[in-house]
Parts: C-alpha cells; sequence; structure tokens
C-alpha cells in the first residue's frame, strides 16, 4: 500500500515540496535518444513516429501547465490567445529550456497560426537525421509539450514542428507551427 | 602531461550543461507511460526499461570517463565509490551511500535518499509489479560492462512501493579481461 511504512517521506506525494534543482544535460540527451530509439522499433513510418513522439510530449506538457499555474502564475488561468501564447514562448519556454524562445510570430497566410522559433531546440542538440528520413524532427516532442499545454488551457491546437533553413547557418532553425481550432478564434473574437 | 586529479561530482556536476529538473523527470514519466500502453505486462516494462538501461549505460561510461577523470578502480569497492558519489551526481545531481557490503567484497547496497526520477509519481494499484526505476538497474550493468565487470543489479528496496528509501543491490559476478581485436605480435 502506498504511504504506509514511509518515515522519512510525506505521506501524500501532493506535498512535497516541489524542487528546483537541475540535471545534466546528457543525462536528458541518453533518455531523449533511448524514447526515440525505442518508439522508432514500434512503428513503420515517419508519420507514425512523431504522433508518438508528440503523444509523448502532450503528457508532458499537461503535467507542466498544471505545475507552472501553481508556481509561476499564482493559480491565474489564462484566457486570451495573446496571453497563452506569450506564456509559452517566455514561461514554458524559460523554465523548460533555460530561455525564452526565440521568437513568437503570427502566420501571415491564416488567420489562425503563430509560430514560434528557435534556432536549435534542446531536444535536437545531439541528434542528427540520416537523409532517408526526409522531414522528420524530433521536435515533434516539443510540439507535444506546446499541444498540452494549450489544450488543457482551453486553447484547443494542432500543433507541429518543422524544419526551416536559414542562410548562412549550417542548421536549420526549428518552428513550431500553432493552428487553432476554430472554436478558439470565435471566442477570441467575441471577447474583442 | 602531469596526471590530472581526479575531480569530485559536485565539481564535475557544477561544469556541464544542466537542464529543468522536471523536463527530465516527466520525460522519463512519459517513457514509462508509453511502454506501459505499449506492452501492458508489468514485467515487459521492467524488462524494456532495463534494456534502455543497458543501452544508455553502454556510451554513458564514456563521457562518464572523459569528463570525471577518475583513475582505473582498484577494487569493486572504489568502483561502488565512484558510482555513488561522481557518477550518480554528475549524471543525476544527487550522491548515493554505500552500505551492507557482503563477506568478499562482491556484493553492495547503493541506498539513494533523493532520487530525481520519482519526483510526483505515484504507482496505481494496476501496476504494483512495477520497477519504475529500472532504467537505473541498467545503465549502472551496462556501464560497468563496458568497464569489465559483469554484474547484476537489482532493487531491494523501493519507496513507490510502500518501503522508506531506494536501495539497489549491485553484485559482481565477474572480471572479464580486455579483450583485444587484434594480436600483439602481428
Amino acid at each position: 500500500m502506498i504511504g504506509v511504512g514511509k518515515i522519512k517521506q510525506y505521506s501524500n506525494v501532493l506535498e512535497k515540496p516541489l524542487s528546483r534543482e537541475s540535471r545534466s544535460l546528457s543525462a536528458f540527451a541518453f533518455l531523449f535518444s533511448e524514447m526515440v530509439q525505442y518508439n522508432q522499433t514500434q512503428v513503420d513510418n515517419i508519420a507514425e513516429l512523431e504522433r508518438r513522439l508528440e503523444d509523448a510530449g502532450y503528457s508532458v506538457g499537461a503535467r507542466v501547465l498544471e505545475l507552472l499555474c501553481n508556481r509561476e502564475k499564482g493559480n491565474r488561468r489564462e484566457t486570451r490567445l495573446l496571453g497563452i501564447l506569450s506564456f509559452v514562448h517566455s514561461t514554458v519556454w524559460k523554465v523548460l529550456f533555460g530561455k525564452v524562445a526565440d521568437s513568437l510570430e503570427k502566420g501571415t497566410e491564416h488567420e489562425d497560426e503563430y509560430m514560434i522559433s528557435e534556432k536549435e531546440l534542446l531536444v535536437n542538440r545531439f541528434i542528427s537525421i540520416p537523409k532517408d528520413m526526409g522531414a522528420f524532427n524530433c521536435g515533434a516532442f516539443v510540439a507535444g509539450i506546446v499541444r498540452g499545454v494549450l489544450d488543457n488551457s482551453g486553447f484547443p491546437a494542432v500543433v507541429t514542428a518543422h524544419f526551416v533553413p536559414m542562410e548562412g547557418q549550417q542548421r536549420p532553425r526549428t518552428t513550431i507551427l500553432i493552428k487553432f481550432a476554430e472554436e478558439v478564434l470565435r471566442r477570441e473574437a467575441r471577447l474583442g | 602531461m602531469a596526471p590530472v586529479a581526479p575531480r569530485s561530482g559536485e565539481a564535475v556536476f557544477a561544469s556541464v550543461e544542466r537542464v529543468n529538473a522536471e523536463l527530465f523527470t516527466l520525460t522519463y514519466g512519459a517513457i514509462v507511460r508509453q511502454l506501459l500502453t505499449d506492452l501492458e505486462e508489468v514485467e515487459e516494462v521492467n524488462k524494456q526499461l532495463d534494456q534502455m538501461g543497458y543501452n544508455i549505460g553502454i556510451r554513458l561510461i564514456d563521457e562518464f570517463l572523459a569528463k570525471s577523470n577518475v583513475s582505473r578502480c582498484v577494487d569493486f569497492k572504489e568502483t561502488a565509490e565512484v558510482i555513488a558519489k561522481v557518477g550518480l551526481k554528475m549524471f543525476l545531481g544527487v550522491t548515493a551511500s554505500v552500505t551492507n557490503w557482503d563477506a568478499d567484497g562482491s556484493s553492495c547496497s547503493l541506498i539513494l535518499e533523493d532520487n530525481p526520477l520519482v519526483d510526483f509519481v505515484e504507482l496505481p494499484d494496476t501496476c504494483q509489479g512495477l520497477y519504475y526505476c529500472n532504467i537505473l538497474n541498467g545503465v549502472i550493468r551496462g556501464a560497468l560492462e563496458m568497464v569489465s565487470m559483469k554484474t547484476e543489479v537489482n532493487w531491494v528496496r523501493d519507496m513507490l512501493r510502500g518501503d522508506d528509501t531506494y536501495e539497489l543491490r549491485v553484485k559482481l559476478l565477474k572480471q572479464v579481461p580486455e579483450e583485444y581485436p587484434y594480436k600483439d605480435d602481428e
């Protein structure tokens, strides 16, 4: 029975204080690489692989949202589109990756698209994609985290990660493309 | 060039690049969750976690040796101390204590007061046979195998199962002498 017999620890996992420590980047990189390798054995094609990484990220995002709402924002809930986007771009990125995201842009072609860009995603730092995997991006994990945060805040969206080649840079930039659902835009328009 | 002195776990940990602890813990949780959904059998998940840990361990040892500058361990006792104080500190930011040596010095317990993998975790009733941190077993086993030690690593006490701390039993099975891929006299 969980909780019985613990002398030092807290009887309820929710009462344990939130730690502010850090772990080594290489430990995380090893863990992430094993996750990708394991998922590769479970799928037949790249789309499936991206979906699985995204699903894994989704569960991280949902939990990160709860953690951050409690710790950083004093349990306030974002109701506006720009509010939640800047929360993701600044607070979430700062906590998870140690810095705010490089940029947040509104899509020019479609009203419902926004893009968060990063020169080099933390998760992709030690990953190279073989040529035969084409456009596969392990940033799908981060896209999943963003989708988890947005979805659980009441802003359902489709989130994907793309490589955008930049002149003058050897490695392409990564863009997280967020496409909000219809209802979000309608609600936003109603709120004025 | 004079041999470089081995660095303490603290010193190495302070010098490596770091990530947020929660990202690490939540990512590990996502992995375990995926495995449980795919494999469904708790025993299978335990085995898979151990295998993943093994794959990590065989690569992790290189980085460990490169960054920590430890010299060759004289005996298994020293090995266990190095794992607990330098290795775990360097990668996970926590240290363990080494206790319960058996009579011939081939088996010991690593006690982890603080386990970064299990922050925020509770095991539901359906997963009672799960060794949530089984990846650590594989990492230690893989890393030691690459330095010529065949070991067996098991969980003795696990807080998620109701015990009061995390205890890993590490048993040295045998020292495998290094084999060179070429013959000396050719």
